[in-house]
């Protein structure tokens, strides 16, 4: 499985090359290369999963190398969506970087061959859905995150009047604000239905709802966040520039809940 | 062989002489057929723009007399007397002359540094030429090399990236704003010039919805017939002002027409989407505060015009990339150019020497009495096969000196002679390329 992963990765290695290559402005590698290089990156990735799931019999997003690997996957799944719907390159150039980093450190980290958790929540489908919808709902997120980052970079250059030709390189500040409303909406709704399985299943394994973990803390102000932001765009037509910084800010909230799984969970913790 | 070019542009000409000596559409063909007639030219194109007249041509002769014909040709094509503009042409030969067309299509000789349309002009000419039949192994491969170097440029540095006129500056930053115009409504208030031009740019970027204000509503009645759209009173400009998505502002007005509380009150009744203010007016017609405000962006005349400053001089540091890549790929040029210029000649005498050994072969046959077919086979292509690479040798070691020494065409019109080698070549040519080649 570890083999297949590093053959994933040399694979996705032709993508960051890519992703360098525009962010440098260097003349870029054909379309057509960079696209079957990285989609057969992404089907072995896949295959990895599959088999890790198959050989611990459950599904592979519990142990922390498990979740960045899963993580490394969405955010594939999601450059190779940009690539082949709209050819949105310029966006997956900033997120595939990510992707492939997360991806290198699950492979890093020492994959227990199987997980004593993977007995203990073995029993119920509620664990898998919660954890693959918080995932989701991150990767959705990283990437408003990130049209954030482009909005608010290119809108300072634009209220400072410098207006250079790499401007040119990044989509329109329209583009921006609506792939992030469309991103962040996705999201949230994916967030929220992590959150509710990840409640019920709490309540079934172990009768209590909510532990005050500080994980479920960031969680909920990440929702908390997110639905305020929603909100707002909804009713009072926020959008642009404050968009762009709570969606910012609304990411730092779940860096530190993705950090904390390893530092400050309680029972969001893994053994391993 | 050499390559030569003769031309003139804006800097070395004034318009006067530029008109004179230029071609239009109608005399390239007969001055293209003149070119070819006169000695020693075989190959020919000419470039006319309004800025430039660029003759290239290949020729037998030598680069210095074969550049005073074409000169002479210029002239007397034009009816004029003796070389009177003499003093407006350039002359280049070889490296200077592949250099300069190099430069010329890379937009480094243009009056804006950096700008598309000259390569789209060199390739019309040459397509031209084409037509006429004036392009030869020479131009053709010169020319493929010329639209490399053109594209190499574009791609490798940032020559042609940013805008240099104020007008396609303002397009750029509505771009960056807005993904697309077609849906998107326009303003203009004021109906002179200035914003006719604008409304005009806007038109060529799929802009169909207009809002037009001016003081004197016949005027902007004018306007609106043009570009469609509607008529807006100029003392309701305020409440109309939130269904514009861009306002291009140009009066005549001494204060400002646009402040910011109406653009306060714009953006909340259009839930904050943005709004691109373009103020060309002077004195100022938008209060200048108003860019301070979220999810409006406003650029003055000065604004604009500081953007187009800038961009020259990003382009002016492209330019210094763009010409050590010309420099290399001149280089590179005539190393494959001497390539194509010996490579026939060795292949039609490597012919031609086999040939002869085997003709010689066959004559003295049956006096080497019964061979079986492997002896046969061992004198044709051993014996006889060493033999012409033997004699050949010592030809093809001058042949490439003396094409490193730019002595090549000599020797191989020495060979052609010796040899009797100019229909085999042409055959060559011909078996290579499958059409007759209608010249040379």
């Amino acid at each position: 499985m570890k083999e297949l992963l590093v053959l994933a990765l040399a694979f996705y290695l032709v993508a960051l090359i890519q992703a360098g290559l525009v962010f440098f402005q260097k003349p870029r590698l054909p379309f057509a290369i960079t696209l079957v290089s990285s989609l057969s990156g992404f089907l072995l990735h896949t295959a990895a999963l599959i088999i890790r799931g198959k050989q611990v019999e459950r599904c592979p997003i519990a142990l922390q190398p498990e979740l960045l690997l899963f993580l490394g996957w969405s955010l594939a799944a999601y450059c190779l969506t940009a690539f082949i719907w709209n050819r949105e390159q310029i966006l997956a150039n900033y997120v595939f970087p990510l992707a492939f980093l997360s991806t290198l450190i699950g492979v890093i980290l020492p994959l227990p061959p199987v997980s004593p958790l993977g007995l203990r929540v073995g029993g119920t489908v509620l664990f898998p859905i919660h954890v693959t919808m918080v995932l989701f709902a991150y990767t959705a997120f990283f990437v408003t995150f990130v049209t954030g980052l482009i909005y608010l970079f290119q809108e300072r250059q634009l209220k400072l009047k410098k207006f250079k030709a790499i401007l040119g390189r990044f989509p329109a500040l329209d583009t921006c604000d609506s792939i992030s409303y469309r991103s962040m909406s996705i999201g949230f709704i994916l967030l929220t239905v992590g959150i509710v399985t990840g409640i019920i299943w709490s309540g079934q394994r172990y009768g209590v709802y909510w532990h005050g973990d500080p994980i479920e803390i960031a969680t909920m102000l990440t929702w908390v966040n997110y639905m305020f932001m929603i909100h707002y765009r909804v009713a009072a037509g926020w959008r642009g520039r404050r968009a762009a910084i709570v969606s910012i800010v609304g990411f730092a909230f779940i860096i530190i809940s993705l950090a904390g799984l390893k530092y400050l969970g309680r029972v969001h913790v893994f053994v391993g | 062989m050499s390559i030569i070019l003769v031309g003139l542009n804006h800097r070395t000409a004034p318009v006067e002489v530029r008109e004179r000596l230029a071609f239009n559409e109608t005399m390239l063909t007969p001055a293209l057929r003149t070119l070819v007639d006169s000695e020693g030219v075989s190959e020919a194109m000419i470039v006319s723009t309004c800025n430039r007249v660029e003759i290239v041509a290949a020729s037998s002769m030598d680069s210095e007399p074969s550049l005073q014909q074409v000169c002479r040709f210029l002239h007397e094509f034009h009816h004029l007397p003796g070389l009177v503009y003499k003093e407006h042409l350039y002359t280049h030969a070889d490296k200077l002359a592949v250099r300069h067309l190099f430069r010329v299509a890379s937009s480094l000789d243009s009056m804006v540094l950096g700008e598309s349309q000259v390569l789209g002009q060199v390739k019309t000419a040459y397509s031209k030429a084409q037509e006429v039949g004036t392009i030869g192994k020479v131009l053709n491969y010169l020319l493929n090399r010329t639209f490399n170097v053109a594209k190499r440029i574009r791609t490798e540095t940032e020559i042609g990236s940013a805008s240099t006129s104020v007008s396609s500056v303002a397009i750029e930053l509505t771009k960056k704003i807005f993904d697309r115009l077609d849906n998107k409504r326009v303003l203009l208030v004021g109906a002179g010039e200035m914003t006719e031009l604008a409304a005009r740019y806007l038109v060529n970027e799929g802009v169909t919805q207009f809002l037009i204000c001016n003081r004197t509503p016949e005027r902007a009645a004018e306007l609106c017939e043009k570009f469609g759209g509607e008529v807006i009173d100029f003392s309701k400009l305020k409440f109309e002002l939130p269904r514009a998505d861009i306002v291009v502002c140009s009066t005549g007005a001494s204060d400002y027409i646009i402040t910011r509380a109406d653009c306060k009150r714009a953006l909340e009744v259009r839930r904050y989407r943005p709004i691109f203010f373009i103020d060309i007016s002077v004195p100022r017609n938008i209060e200048p505060s108003v860019g301070g405000l979220d999810n409006i962006f406003l650029f003055d005349i000065d604004d604009l015009e500081s953007v187009v400053g800038e961009n020259l001089k990003q382009r002016q540091k492209e330019a210094d990339k763009a010409e050590s890549i010309v420099e290399k790929e001149v280089e590179a040029f005539f190393e494959k150019l001497d390539v194509i210029e010996i490579g026939p000649t060795i292949t039609a005498l490597k012919e031609h020497l086999t040939e002869i050994a085997l003709s010689e072969f066959e004559r003295t046959r049956h006096k080497l009495g019964d061979l079986t077919p492997e002896q046969e086979q061992a004198i044709k292509q051993h014996l006889l096969g060493s033999l012409v690479n033997k004699f050949m040798h010592p030809l093809i070691t001058t042949l490439r000196e003396g094409s490193r020494n730019g002595e090549g065409s000599n020797i191989v019109e020495l060979y052609h002679e010796v040899y009797d080698l100019k229909d085999r070549i042409a055959g060559l040519g011909d078996r290579r390329s499958g059409i007759k080649d209608r010249r040379m």
